[in-house]
């Protein structure tokens, strides 16, 4: 029997006629994007050189942006398609972050960038970003699909946004159209809210692509995975079992040339409002009814409105703010936070802050999460801790211990669990031992999170990125800290030397029978 | 593939089945690596003329896919096992370890089986030419998640309790996705209706891979058989097995086209009535020790690949009863 007499599964229409992919439906890669042009606006900033360029080439080197995708910098500079290539094949070259280059590979990709310039306040600009994906569709074919990527200044956000707007490159007629903005997503709730709507004029939230790059991390999904894709974790994952949970942002760094936007961002906005409450958020939050954007948004944006309010008259009960003065790191002497380059003099600016969330639902009464993150600290590390309740009875000689499941997010990914096992010997004594699980015994190097946001909202999925209301609620959250830590700054800044876990304000906050994990 | 790495190979070390572990033990102590990767066992059984090959795309082959390897050699002296192991090296200083075999194959059934790591996938991989049979590929496959073999030679059937896996259909992987890709556009999803015939030309002279590819195709648009089929040798300077290009006809001027050209590069037409759009790819050479980290890594659904090796496994038994 010859094709012509193929047969259809009975039942269904004919062979993508509703414009679907069969050969899709069982690839490596059940979604692969449309042909689509890649816009990035601010492509010649430093977040386009360090992190999203070489991501970008990552992706298409390994055939994951489909066979007819293109990239229109914009940008104010002027600047000619070849030396906008010029420019990115020496990003590329310079970049930690690029793959090794296969042979012919950069070349090739310079193909593939165009630039367009202009002030992003009229419309000249917008109508040239036009004519490119008129461009891209005469010379591809499919549709006029766009992800506008937004690597610029907060100020250049609602201006971009409106601009796209008055020129109709919002609208889906001819191809989806995508917005991705990078944080900080506003600076308070007012400014966040001013922003979405602003956004909102144009773009329907389906559209709007936040990125939080810890959501693109491997330990972060892997979180998820270990929660949801085991029997053992769920039923121990509530207030019978667990004592508290401990969420550790550390960082070693100290502002590295940042002082400005530092001095007006400050450790609240910096990293509290936005990472670290996206972990707490899936760390707390109840199973999705599926693994997709709707279903896991839904429960995150229900364990933050969960959490109990901290009004400015609650911040002192339940958050400890810091800054570090001189101190040593690394065997080396490294200046007070004051003393950095660009800092004010006095400045009130927080480098540190250590919070107690307490979430308001059933499976979390009376366990409250730990949360601390901060700049100079002894080391790079970031984990978070569920620690479970000491056994009921000591059977044994010596005190109980709690046991403890931790996720390190970085570096050294992976999971541990401490439990109290028999010492070798005579004498019934228990001490406790680490099972450890580290993420590169599968010997892979873990990808760029920027990689698998890009090609997610690439492919119009937006599990991995915040929506509106979740934005939201994590300003709600962290308003009564930053009016506090702004309205009336603690006076004995500087509180923790550079090289410590932080101020003692922090080892108070957490009780008189918990401390803080040793990392 | 794995990038290549400074650290040297500790071993081989001669031991026997009963020391292997404690062998393995006194090198791991010899690495300061506290990392183990306890992912799976792979089980190459082969001939001494095909070692040298098995054993190079064993070393391309991460940890993750598999953290011991154990390579038997299944043509070597009668009586007792001759046992090497080593620990080869991974970027990030990382070992694998490693386990040579030498014996006839009851020999190897009596040594492999307390030798794998338990409790963690295990991979069996017919790495020769013979067609196999006999108790130690019996045993094998009893506690085998996946036997990867060329599937249409040595006709090794699909079975319930193992994953079928084959190095052709590995190798046609990129194709498969480039065939994909051209699909992605909905416009061109909506022409696939009316697309009646195939052609798939190979490099060089095995065209098993070929008809993998085609099955797959086949089976993915519903059709019944491979008769609407033709494969053709081609010269385009790809390895023996690789495709070259695949074009899917359909009534009148519809057409979809893959052809190979220089380096990884591989340039399509799609063309319908009133539509003409070209585009270039890389559709990657594959190589063994790629082809197996696939295989290992199982992207697709098993169904997936059943499918098409039963529309080629029966094209191929009719071509012999006729």
């Amino acid at each position: 029997m010859t094709a012509a007499g193929k047969t259809q599964p009975p039942g269904e229409d004919a062979l993508g006629a509703d414009g679907h992919n069969p050969f899709r439906a069982a690839m490596r890669r059940s979604r692969a994007p449309e042909p689509a042009t890649l816009v990035i606006f601010g492509a010649t900033g430093d977040l386009a050189r360090r992190k999203l360029l070489p991501a970008v080439f990552g992706l298409w080197q390994d055939g994951l942006l489909g066979s007819a995708f293109n990239i229109v910098g914009v940008g104010r500079q002027e600047m000619t398609d070849e030396g906008f290539g010029d420019f990115v094949l020496e990003a590329l070259r310079s970049s930690k972050e690029t793959d090794a280059p296969q042979p012919g590979a950069l070349e090739k990709f310079r193909e593939l960038l165009y630039y367009e310039h202009g002030d992003f306040g009229g419309d000249e600009v917008y109508s040239l970003v036009q004519k490119e994906l008129d461009r891209a569709q005469d010379a591809h074919g499919g549709r006029k699909n766009a992800l506008f990527y937004l690597s610029t200044p907060p100020s250049l956000f609602e201006p971009i946004s409106a601009g796209l707007g008055r020129l109709g490159l919002a609208d889906e007629s001819e191809g989806w159209r995508r917005l991705v903005i990078e944080k900080p997503f506003g600076r308070d709730l007012g400014s966040a809210r001013e922003l979405n709507a602003a956004i909102h004029r144009v773009w329907d939230e389906s559209q709007v692509y936040r990125i939080d790059h810890y959501l693109g991390k491997e330990t972060v999904q892997n979180l998820m995975a270990i929660r949801f894709g085991n029997a053992i974790f769920e039923p121990l994952w509530n207030r019978a079992m667990i004592d508290h949970v401990q969420i550790t942002a550390a960082e070693d760094l100290g502002l590295e040339g940042r002082a400005g936007y530092y001095e007006e961002a400050g450790v609240i906005r910096d990293m509290l409002q936005n990472h670290l409450l996206q972990l707490f958020a899936l760390t707390a939050m109840e199973p999705p009814v599926a693994f997709d954007a709707g279903a896991i948004r839904d429960e995150k944006v229900k364990v933050l409105r969960a959490v109990r309010p901290i009004p400015q008259g609650r911040v002192a009960e339940v958050a400890a703010f810091g800054q570090y003065g001189p101190g040593t790191l690394y065997g080396e002497a490294v200046p007070g936070y004051r003393e950095e380059p660009g800092v004010r003099e006095g400045s009130p600016t927080p480098t540190h802050v250590a919070v107690r969330l307490e979430v308001d639902n059933w499976r979390w009464q009376g366990v409250p999460f730990f949360l601390r993150t901060g700049k100079r600290l002894p080391k790079k590390v970031t984990e978070i801790a569920v620690v479970f309740k000491r056994p009921p009875l000591g059977m044994f000689p010596g005190g109980t211990e709690r046991n403890v499941l931790a996720f390190r997010i970085q570096p050294d990914e992976g999971v541990s669990l401490k439990f109290s096992s028999k010492s070798p010997g005579q004498e019934m004594v228990l001490r406790e031992v680490v099972m450890d699980f580290r993420y590169d015994a599968f010997g892979a190097q873990l990808e760029s999170p920027y990689s698998r946001l890009l090609l997610d909202a690439m492919l119009g999925d937006a599990t991995l990125f915040p929506r509106e209301d979740e934005v939201d609620c994590a300003w709600q959250l962290v308003s009564g800290l930053l009016e506090r830590a702004e309205d009336t700054p603690p006076q004995e800044f500087p509180n923790y030397p550079a090289g410590t876990w932080g101020p003692e304000a922090a080892d108070r906050l957490i009780g008189p029978d918990r401390r803080w994990r040793r990392l | 593939m794995t990038p290549p790495t400074d650290l040297p190979i500790l071993g081989p070390v001669e031991t026997s089945v009963r020391e292997a572990q404690s062998a393995l033990d006194d090198l791991w102590a010899q690495t300061d690596v506290e990392t183990r990767a306890y992912t799976g066992n792979i089980i190459a059984l082969t001939v001494g003329g095909h070692l040298a090959r098995v054993e190079e795309a064993l070393a391309g082959l991460e940890g993750r896919y598999a953290g011991r390897q154990i390579i038997g050699v299944m043509d070597g002296p009668g009586g007792e096992v001759r046992v090497q192991v080593s620990l080869v090296p991974q970027p990030g200083g990382l070992y694998i370890e490693r386990l040579r075999l030498s014996a006839d194959p009851e020999g190897l059934q009596g040594a492999i089986l307390p030798l794998l790591r338990p409790a963690t996938v295990n991979h069996v991989w017919w790495g020769a030419d013979t067609r196999p049979g006999g108790v130690l590929l019996s045993e094998l496959t009893e506690i085998a998640d996946q036997v990867i073999a060329d599937s249409l030679t040595l006709d090794i059937p699909p079975a319930r309790h193992y994953a079928l896996a084959d190095l052709g259909w590995s190798r046609s992987a990129g194709w498969r996705e480039g065939l994909a890709q051209l699909f992605d556009s909905p416009d061109a999803a909506r022409q696939l209706s009316g697309v009646r015939g195939l052609e798939v030309s190979y490099a060089g002279n095995n065209d098993l891979p070929a008809r993998l590819f085609a099955g797959w195709v086949a089976s993915t648009l519903g059709w019944p058989d491979l008769g609407g089929v033709t494969y053709r040798p081609g010269d385009c300077g790809r390895e023996n097995g690789d495709l070259c290009g695949v074009e899917l006809r359909g009534e009148g001027e519809t057409r979809f086209a893959l052809v190979a050209a220089d380096g990884d590069l591989v340039r399509t037409r799609c063309e319908w009535p009133g539509m003409t759009r070209q585009t270039e790819l890389n559709v990657p050479r594959m190589t063994l020790a790629g082809g197996l980290a696939r295989v290992m890594a199982r992207p697709e659904r098993r169904g997936v690949f059943e499918r098409a090796w039963a529309l080629a496994r029966a094209q191929l038994d009719a071509e012999r009863g006729g």
